[in-house]
């Protein structure tokens, strides 16, 4: 190429090569300055017999780790971890999508059903927690109502620690439902149409259209609400403590509660930042792996 | 000219530093202030907003600043503030607690020419004040002192052919009266229970105490459950559900039920009496001790309280002349009526107007009587109780494996905590 | 567009017609799933305490009153509340929205060194759950004096990971071609990003301004640790104060979380006409 280089060339090149620098510095430097600092705190925590009220926090290495590896309630508590994720995330995303596809389409009183689909997003978990324990109730519930009225048997759903994951899965799938859909709604709206009319021309059905166009045009926006419930799911808390607090006899005991009961409730906050680093960990590998998987191809869209 | 102009500068001079020192004595001379921190009830904030005002008033030099703190996060929120520096001078935590706090140099103890420690014994029942003495210093007052009675509705007696008059004496004519108060329809379902406990940690701790069981193995300085003694005891409690089905899960809150008379007696703290009459002002409730594990035995039950402290960092005077203002015999009277606390006080307990109260009279008497947990571990205070109960109500696990799984979490919980406690 | 099969499509009227009864049945039936709780919530704030409590309980009140919304206003500053959680919310949102927009096209539209460090390393920070966070967070906090302020309520939500991750992915689905094109014209980066992708990626930042509202306007355990006076007390922190172990005043807590969501739903009705630019796939039938 040519070697030449004008004074506004220079000038150019570097407002170029300044000019990711300069975007991502304030989200970055905010972000990170809230979270880096507690989060390298926190990995030390995970190294100290850190209670919280005791001046002295000794150095303990891995004993943290070897001892919450060594617990039980450790092991329960992941495994219930997981099987929330494998029942929510999937679930979630497919019926998110549905109800973005649907509601993207021409109907009727269509904002009306988008502003129903969001509700339980802004509706307060307490109140929900409130809400669902009555459709919950075995004696006076809607939900054995219902079953009852086509002739099955009630249940106990919240009491039974056979079934209590599964309905706490039931309305973790309702709450942050709507929130994916939005994110759908978005991305299919980023879609240009010229896409479709093109694929009209050629003759391409309903589901070609489905199949060849707004999929692989939603990835991205798919990969990020993957990547972002799999985070989530992992996280569960709030919403576990108002309905259940991990019980039935630790049938819904997931590991961010039982993170939390031993810092809060137990002040051991150097075992509960370990638990936490070895969840860290275990989202994080989990994350590269979708990453690798899902997201190579989206880059190149 | 010359010279009145430096006699006026003279005198500004004068008049400027006498202003300087003035106020800088003012300053010295500064308000304490303390803040003081404790969990929510609307009734309690707005007692103790009052409380704080009369305070002021006879203590011009102190200023009181409260903070209400929603109960279900009460430690949430004290516990990074504690980290920080950042805490209240004066706040509340459950008594069993004390030890571990004051070990670890969060706290001080009370200012002895305020409340001497032979003073604090003469006027408080034993039993409120024991998990307070550290190292023969008192380290709080005690507050939100609850015992475990015997809620009954006597319309759901009569209506079962029994005397409202005459509460149930022993364990066996509880079970007796529940199966008179328990209704089902023609499909089994339960539509009204006779008796409920909601597997609740103290009140399965009070079974245990009536029955005589130690909890408490003294060689090993330790908790301990795990004897036919306590085994019977975590028996009876999931005996109330599985075996008589007097009471049933499928039905909801106990409270609730309570509060729709569809549930005949209730196992509950004196708090109670305040919440039914906030919330059902019609209804008409009676309250008896506990009954007797048999005829003639003891009605002692669990006495759980929290403890006003006192931070290291507060001003030792005014914060100990505040929490002391609290627990006075005055505002322990305001205390029963508005939030149904207890008095810790001796001199309370036989006052006349609460001995001529039918709601009040039983629970002064189990207030006698009550003793406090000889744990510190706040797992055993509720969870692991709950825990045992359901392993045997659900799981359908023996009595015995209970209670050798309580005891042995309990040993690694206490163990755990004793360790924070170690000075 | 790669091997799009040519199929006739054309369908009878029935199919049509029953095609969309079946849209309707599907979209009315989950609606419902997803309003009933909300629902719920609208006819039970307007209940008496006693009912609230009944056993089993009504759906339509017995007695319809007003005094709970009275009541919430009398027994707490609930107007100062609401203020306070408008300004701590639109603040982080309006800055946020800015900071996440940005970095998400920095990370999207740019090569450059140490991107993929800084990107994972904002994503990893996502993974830790807050308890083991929140206390160093707070005593870092607290180091800066910003206890019981108003910056240190809006401190924290200035930027965050998942927009940043959101901008990232819905700006990458914007051709290249477009800012090349742009480039060639002699536009800035500056020019490129105010005239280009912002436009494009209106439905983004409308959604993502619902989001990040939505979640200022509901967080709790933050304000819970890092306010003490009642000045700057936030909306999430006075509810809980309707509850405790003895009592709950669930009419009260009813009034004021339908009071709480109102906003939210008309930011959600203002937004939601940014998802309903451009195209839908129905746009074909003709």
């Amino acid at each position: 190429m040519v070697s030449v280089e004008t004074r506004e060339y220079r000038a150019y090149r570097l407002q170029r090569n300044a000019a990711p620098y300069m975007f991502i510095l304030p989200g970055t430097v905010f972000y990170l300055m809230v979270t880096i600092i507690p989060m390298v705190i926190g990995l030390w925590m995970s190294f100290h017999n850190w209670t919280i009220i005791r001046p002295t926090k000794p150095w303990v290495g891995i004993a943290n780790y070897q001892k919450v590896l060594a617990s039980p309630v450790f092991w329960t508590a992941m495994k219930n971890t997981l099987v929330y994720t494998a029942g929510v995330v999937p679930f979630q995303m497919a019926l998110a999508l549905l109800a973005a596809v649907l509601l993207n389409t021409e109907i009727r009183c269509r904002t009306f059903f988008r502003l129903l689909y969001y509700l339980p997003v802004v509706t307060p978990l307490s109140i929900a927690a409130v809400i669902w324990t009555w459709i919950y109730n075995p004696n006076l519930g809607l939900l054995n109502w219902f079953l009852r009225s086509i002739g099955f048997q009630g249940r106990d759903w919240l009491g039974d620690p056979k079934i209590a994951m599964f309905s706490v899965m039931i309305v973790a799938i309702w709450s942050g439902l709507g929130y994916r859909m939005v994110i759908f709604l978005a991305a299919l709206q980023g879609i240009p149409e010229t896409y479709y009319e093109a694929a009209m021309i050629d003759g391409a059905g309903r589901f070609d259209l489905f199949r060849f166009i707004t999929m692989p045009l939603l990835k991205p926006a798919t990969l990020y609400v993957l990547i972002t419930s799999v985070i989530g799911s992992f996280q569960v808390f709030g919403l576990v403590n108002v309905l259940t607090g991990g019980g039935p006899l630790d049938a819904t005991n997931v590991l961010v509660m039982w993170i939390h009961r031993r810092a809060f409730g137990d002040y051991q906050f150097g075992e509960a930042a370990a638990t936490s680093f070895i969840l860290f960990a275990l989202i994080l590998a989990v994350t590269a792996i979708q990453w690798q998987v899902l997201g190579r191809e989206v880059t190149y869209e | 000219m010359r010279r009145k102009t430096m006699r006026a500068l003279t005198m500004l001079c004068a008049v400027m530093l006498i202003l300087v020192l003035v106020s800088g004595v003012g300053l010295t001379k500064r308000k304490v202030v303390l803040v003081h921190w404790q969990h929510h009830t609307p009734a309690r904030k707005e007692m103790v907003e009052a409380f704080a005002a009369d305070f002021m008033k006879a203590n011009p030099d102190i200023e009181i600043k409260i903070e209400s703190v929603p109960e279900a996060d009460y430690f949430q929120k004290l516990l990074p503030a504690l980290a920080a520096g950042s805490g209240p001078d004066t706040f509340q935590i459950p008594a069993g607690q004390v030890l571990t706090y004051a070990r670890s140099g969060v706290l001080q103890p009370l200012d002895a020419s305020v409340a001497s420690v032979k003073q604090i014994e003469t006027d408080f029942v034993p039993g409120s004040i024991e998990r307070l003495l550290i190292d023969g210093k008192y380290y709080g007052f005690p507050v939100d002192t609850q015992t475990i009675v015997l809620f009954y509705n006597p319309k759901l007696f009569k209506d079962a052919g029994l005397d409202p008059d005459k509460p149930p004496q022993t364990w066996d004519e509880t079970i007796k009266y529940a199966k008179l108060m328990t209704k089902r329809d023609a499909s089994g379902v339960t539509t009204q229970m006779g008796l409920a406990t909601g597997g609740y940690g103290p009140v399965i701790a009070s079974l245990m105490i009536q029955n005589g069981v130690p909890m408490w193995n003294a060689q090993t300085d330790l908790p301990d459950f795990d004897s036919p003694k306590g085994a019977e005891d975590l028996q009876f409690a999931a005996d109330i559900l599985t075996t008589h089905k007097v009471e049933d899960t499928k039905m909801g809150s106990r409270w609730n039920a309570f509060r729709a008379e569809k549930l005949g007696m209730v196992y509950a703290h004196p708090a109670m009496i305040g919440s039914f009459r906030a919330t059902v002002p019609d209804l008409v409730f009676r309250i008896a001790e506990v009954p007797a594990p048999r005829a003639g035995g003891s009605r002692s039950t669990l006495l759980s309280s929290w403890a006003y402290v006192v931070s290291a960092k507060a001003q030792s005077e005014a914060a100990t002349q505040w929490v002391a203002f609290l627990t006075s015999p005055d505002a322990q009277k305001q205390w029963i009526l508005k939030t149904g606390d207890l008095p810790s006080r001796k001199a309370l307990l036989d006052l006349p107007e609460y001995k001529s109260d039918p709601l009040l009279a039983p629970c002064m008497e189990s207030m006698k009587r009550a003793v406090p947990a000889p744990w510190t571990t706040r797992q055993l205070d509720d969870t692991l109780f709950r825990k045992a109960y359901q392993l045997m109500t659900l799981n359908a696990e023996t009595a015995r494996n209970a209670v050798k799984w309580l005891t042995d979490e309990g040993i690694k919980a206490e163990k755990e905590q004793r360790e924070m406690a170690k000075p | 567009m790669r091997g799009v099969r040519a199929v006739g499509y054309r369908r009878s009227r029935w199919a049509v017609l029953t095609g969309r009864i079946a849209v309707y049945v599907i979209v009315a039936a989950g609606a419902v799933a997803m309003a009933m709780p909300f629902v719920w919530l609208v006819p039970s704030s307007f209940k008496t305490l006693q009912e609230t409590v009944l056993f089993p309980p009504t759906f339509f009140p017995r007695n319809p009153t007003l005094s709970n919304f009275k009541q919430v206003f009398d027994k707490i500053p609930f107007a100062r509340y609401y203020a306070n959680s408008i300004v701590t919310s639109v603040i982080p949102t309006a800055v946020s929205v800015l900071t996440c927009t940005m970095a998400g096209m920095g990370f999207a539209k740019y090569r450059f060194r140490g991107r993929d460090a800084i990107f994972w390393t904002i994503l990893s920070t996502m993974m830790v759950p807050f308890p083991a966070t929140i206390v160093p967070l707070y005593v870092m906090i607290s180091k800066m004096r910003l206890v019981d302020t108003r910056m240190g309520l809006i401190v924290v939500g200035l930027s965050s990971a998942s927009g940043i991750f959101m901008m990232r992915q819905f700006i990458m689905g914007i051709p290249d071609e477009l800012l090349d094109a742009a480039r060639i014209d002699g536009a800035s980066e500056l020019r490129i990003f105010r005239q280009i992708v912002v436009p494009l990626c209106k439905p983004a930042i409308a959604t993502q301004a619902l989001f990040s509202f939505t979640s200022h306007w509901g967080t709790y355990i933050w304000p819970l640790i890092v306010v003490n006076s009642d000045e700057l007390r936030t909306l999430p922190l006075a509810i809980p104060y309707f509850s405790g172990q003895y009592y709950s005043f669930q009419n009260l807590i009813n009034a004021a979380s339908l009071m709480a969501v109102l906003p939210v739903l008309v930011l959600f009705l203002f937004t939601q006409r940014y998802f309903v630019q451009g195209i839908t796939i129905t746009g074909m039938k003709n």
